[in-house]
């Protein structure tokens, strides 16, 4: 008997296929997903080079881009060279496929001088050739399933030899000042003053010259120096002893091995936890003793604050500033470690100030068909690998990465930022390397799971602002405006005639890769499609009364690996699971402001408001010809023109003229003036003249002033003690000052 | 924003310092002297900046404007003749936490300290350089400077100077890795303040002229521009300096000038007439020489022995073996 349409709707309500009715869809790929499916043939970004020079991880197709665009011709004379350099990326990008590792040097030699079949082109390029010979030390990596954990160590290693080479250079400066704050003082103590100490001090052959004892004694017979207290002697030696026998950073930054230092790499939160807990007294110590260096250096250290400051110095003392040189931690770890004791360690993490990375390898998202959640112990299923992102950024104080390996190449620049922070950071990528989709390259189905929903790539950024606007990033979704991404499935019917069908890639679709969801699937024969059956994300989005059931069928295009088109029918089970997806979604738009619920409540209210205003408005307004009633703007740039314009400076009126007075802040303190007469004019406290008593000089002396005065801007004004001898000629001088 | 625990200790300690406490001795200084006006700007920005005295050094070379370091009570070194800017440069390269500021005059720095001056530009080390050019030798009582005008007579060239000026703002612009230059003139105090003060807070090699009256070798030699504001031309821009109301009143000749705009600066301090006035030219963007090559790590005197004992020993002549009597020991 042949399936007919009833079959679909049975098979959507109770989730049973009858095998020789409808068929399984296990050897389909979504039609939107079946293009890509020999992806070693295409140019993505996958293989990375992971290098040692910024920005330390990059694709290979950007490395040859700028190599060509550096080196290539313009035009024709290029293109040869272009083609070669395509076809080694290209072989390379399938030597890796087949599971070839190395440096890009040894690869890309392997390809380019191996020998060269007719017609292959010839003349294969070497990278000292294109100008690239610096990337050829650089590891390749392709998208399998460690590349998320190499790729954060890779960014991580690069950022703490930074920071540790900084720590180590201050730590060196502070140990040579101090160092040179003893030797400094002990030369001038009457032990440095000592014979054998001068001795020691000269150079070989001029010994003979000296006597040193009666050096040693005008030395001696003069006033003893202000030496250092034994306080501060202590002091600094502590210091010393701190900074010498430290083991935060390496000795010497060449000691990859960071022998003697601790290590900062950990398989486990709870160790990496436990090792934070006990190096803390070390790091409050280290703390201390190069705030006492920079102080002793600095000439900031107050015996009579600071010793009491630093008796009581602790764990509580220690600011953000002060951590920024230490290195931070880094825990790799596989959502298979999550036991509920390291489930708990992550969460302490997360919710801390310790600078601690952990990055987290999902290998399931969808984890197994009809398992309930339960309230305790350890989810079987994907649930933490699916929801630890979202939990961390609840913690709300960590750095919070959430993406897929396939889009670790556009997230480079976030995931560095994130192993930079001076906080808590979690990096949880889905791998794509799974069991359950045999067939697909992981670099596939870690893509789909991004275009699906299932793994929404987001950054949590508590650093970048105090508003979620700032904080969060729901990038680089596909079509993030929307539910589902929307695509376009074309193909040709029986009679060759060319169909498009607009389909949404959904979380239906990423399921169909998964075999264990392979029941919740079913082949739709031909003859079976009718106007009833609907795009599955249709039915997920939509709100279906119970009347509605059974009416309408579910069903997504998939495509077999020769091409021809299928429409696969999914059950309500699947369209259930499918929903809790896309309320997830939703949510995440609503925090990147996307469709937010709060907004849309209160434009609508808003406006229903402004609609009451405008009709009350209407209501009241006598009988006449009417305005059109408008959307009110924003003021706009004439509002913004009158918030910037300069205001007029008010400028202080010049005294009266019969007043003596200077221009105090035209004076270049030429001493003219001060010279003539100390007392009548003195220095403000931007050393510039003003008349400081007038009383205490002649009018004669005032004049002599204006007319020395080397800018002119001492004005006499009239004499006040009228009694003074040769008045008139003074005024008249004056007057050709004025 | 947190602070660190040295960076609130030193706060909780700071002392703040009055304008006298960067005086050093009483100026010897003839009246009238544009260095005097130099002086008091130098010392308020020590005192707005609350420069730490222990901690701010003045570099000069010779004459008259190489004396400042004397008057100011922070750590100075006058120097050699023509060497303040390798001096500074020392200072600075080993010390880049403290703030050196250089002081030379138009015969130490474009004469006798040319060369060092020319690199000093390329280098770009973060220094604030005070070029007091008055145009003549006052300290050793009246010579032609390479930047006195042609026809000035004096006792070199009793029949007055045969050559054009050298115009040490054009020179300077034209120098690879220039980062900011200013000019000034000693008579207008708000401007030396605020140019020099520009000029501290750009972190590159800050090159300040301040055209400055001598009133012993050359009374009245800038009357002409002192005694008429439009002839002063003020170049006023945010990136700049912005002159006060009560400036702009008095100096009326304004015009904005970006000083991202090098060809537009070279252009303007071509011209001598009006003075062009303000900050020509800053580009944030140049490396500092004590950046680029700052080392990895320090070393003291024990690594420092040692590398000379390793490099003596390549000198050190060692018989081939022992069996042979190889001389030369």
């Amino acid at each position: 008997m042949k399936a007919d349409v009833d079959d679909l709707a049975r098979f959507h309500l109770v989730g049973h296929r009858v095998e020789t009715e409808l068929p399984a869809a296990t050897q389909l790929l979504p039609a939107l997903l079946a293009p890509y499916r020999d992806l070693p043939a295409l140019r993505y970004d996958y293989p990375l080079v992971l290098s040692d020079e910024s920005p330390f991880v990059e694709p290979l197709a950007d490395v040859t881009n700028r190599a060509l665009q550096e080196s290539a011709p313009r035009g024709r004379d290029g293109e040869r060279l272009r083609q070669n350099v395509l076809r080694i990326e290209a072989e390379i990008r399938r030597r890796m496929a087949d599971g070839r590792r190395g440096s890009l040097g040894e690869l890309w030699d392997a390809v380019a001088l191996r020998p060269q079949a007719d017609g292959d082109g010839g003349d294969m390029p070497t990278l000292s050739l294109l100008g690239a010979a610096s990337a050829a030390a650089g590891r390749l990596v392709d998208c399998d399933r460690d590349v998320a954990a190499e790729v954060v160590t890779h960014l991580w290693a690069a950022t703490e030899r930074a920071t540790a080479c900084a720590t180590r250079r201050r730590i060196d400066e502070l140990t040579l000042g101090l160092a040179g704050i003893l030797r400094a003082h002990d030369a001038r103590s009457d032990e440095g003053r000592e014979p054998q100490h001068l001795r020691a001090s000269l150079g070989g052959a001029d010994r003979a010259a000296f006597d040193f004892d009666a050096w040693s004694e005008i030395m001696r017979s003069a006033a003893t120096p202000p030496t250092i207290s034994d306080g501060r002697r202590r002091r600094i030696r502590s210091a010393l002893e701190v900074l010498r026998t430290q083991r935060f950073v390496p000795a010497d930054d060449d000691d990859v091995d960071r022998a003697g230092a601790y290590p900062f790499l950990f398989r486990s939160c709870v160790a990496a936890a436990a090792a934070y807990r006990e190096r803390m007294p070390a790091m409050v110590q280290l703390v201390k003793a190069l705030a006492i260096a920079e102080l002793e250096l600095r000439n900031g250290y107050r015996e009579s604050e600071s010793d009491a400051y630093f008796d009581s110095f602790d764990e509580s003392s220690l600011t953000a500033d002060d951590l920024d040189g230490f290195p931070s931690y880094l825990v790799c770890l596989t959502d298979a470690d999550l036991t509920a004791d390291e489930l708990a360690q992550v969460t302490r993490i997360l919710g801390s100030d310790a600078p601690i990375n952990v990055v987290v390898e999902v290998r399931d998202v969808l984890g197994e068909p009809g398992r309930r959640r339960p309230p305790n112990g350890r989810s079987p299923d994907a649930i933490i690998g699916r929801q630890l992102g979202r939990m961390a950024m609840g913690a709300g104080t960590a750095f919070v990465v959430q993406t897929a390996t396939s889009h670790i190449p556009r997230m480079i620049d976030r995931i560095h930022a994130g192993v930079t922070a001076a906080r808590p950071a979690l990096f949880s990528v889905f791998t794509g390397s799974t069991d359950h989709v045999p067939g697909l390259a992981p670099y596939l189905v870690a893509s789909a799971a991004v275009q699906s929903r299932a793994v929404p790539t987001f950054v949590f950024d508590p650093d970048a602002g105090s508003a979620w606007a700032d904080r969060f990033e729901l990038h680089p979704n596909p079509d993030v405006e929307n539910g589902w991404p929307a695509g376009t499935v074309r193909f040709e019917d029986a009679e060759m005639q060319r169909h498009t069908e607009p389909a949404a890639f959904s979380i239906v679709d990423f399921a169909a890769l998964d075999r264990r969801y392979a029941r919740h699937f079913a082949t739709a024969p031909p003859q079976t499609w009718h106007a009833g059956m609907q795009p599955a994300d249709h039915l997920v989005d939509a709100a279906l009364d119970t009347a509605e059931l059974g009416r309408q069928v579910p069903y997504v295009m998939m495509a077999t690996a020769d091409g021809v088109v299928h429409r696969v029918v999914v059950d309500r089970e699947l369209i259930r699971i499918a929903r809790e997806y896309g309320e997830t979604w939703r949510s995440l738009q609503e925090l990147a402001g996307i469709n937010n619920s709060h907004a849309i409540a209160l434009v609508a209210a808003e406006r229903t408001r402004w609609e009451q205003q405008v009709a009350d408005r209407e209501a009241t307004r006598p009988v006449e010809a009417a305005p059109p009633a408008t959307v009110p703007v924003d003021p706009g740039p004439a509002k913004a023109a009158a918030e910037t314009a300069v205001p007029d400076t008010p400028v202080p009126a010049a005294p009266a003229p019969d007043e003596p007075y200077i221009e105090t802040v035209r004076c270049t303190t030429c001493d003219e003036c001060t010279d003539i007469n100390p007392r009548m004019f003195a220095y403000d406290d931007n050393k510039q003249a003003y008349i400081a008593d007038l009383s205490a000089g002649t009018y004669r002396e005032m004049v002599e002033a204006a007319e020395a005065c080397q800018v002119a801007i001492i004005h006499p004004g009239l004499p006040w003690d009228r009694a003074e001898h040769g008045l008139d000629d003074l005024i008249a001088r004056a007057g050709a000052l004025a | 924003m947190t602070l660190s625990v040295t960076e609130c200790l030193l706060a909780a300690s700071r002392e703040h310092h009055d304008l006298d406490d960067y005086a050093g001795e009483l100026s010897r200084w003839c009246t009238g002297c544009g260095d005097n006006a130099i002086l008091a700007a130098l010392q308020r920005i020590c005192r707005d900046e609350q420069l730490a005295p222990e901690r701010t050094v003045f570099v000069s070379g010779i004459g008259c404007s190489s004396r400042l370091p004397h008057y100011m009570k922070t750590y100075g070194f006058h120097g050699l003749h023509g060497r303040a800017l390798p001096v500074a440069e020392g200072i600075k390269i080993r010390r880049p936490d403290l703030d050196v500021f250089v002081n030379t005059g138009d015969g130490d720095c474009c004469a006798i300290g040319t060369a060092h001056w020319i690199h000093a530009i390329r280098y770009n080390m973060n220094l604030t350089v005070v070029m007091h050019d008055n145009e003549v030798y006052g300290l050793t009582k009246n010579q032609t400077s390479p930047t006195s005008p042609r026809h000035l007579t004096s006792n070199t060239t009793p029949r007055g100077a045969y050559l054009e000026a050298l115009d040490p703002v054009s020179t300077t612009l034209a120098v690879t890795n220039v980062s900011f230059v200013a000019q000034c003139v000693d008579w207008i105090p708000e401007l030396v303040h605020d140019v020099i003060s520009a000029g501290f807070h750009h972190k590159g090699f800050s090159f300040i002229r301040i055209l400055q009256r001598c009133p012993e070798y050359l009374d009245g030699h800038f009357d002409q521009w002192k005694s008429d504001p439009e002839r002063i031309l003020l170049l006023r821009h945010e990136d700049g300096v912005e002159p006060s109301p009560e400036l702009s009143r008095i100096y009326r000749n304004q015009i904005v000038h970006d000083p991202a705009d090098l060809r537009r600066a070279q252009e303007i301090a071509s011209d001598r007439d009006p003075i062009p006035v303000g900050v020509l030219y800053r580009n944030d963007d140049v490396p500092c020489y004590e950046d680029t090559r700052r080392a990895d790590r320090h070393y003291g005197p024990a690594e420092i022995g040692q590398a000379l004992e390793a490099e003596f020993d390549r000198f050190a002549i060692r018989p081939a073996n022992n069996n042979h009597d190889g001389g030369g020991r």
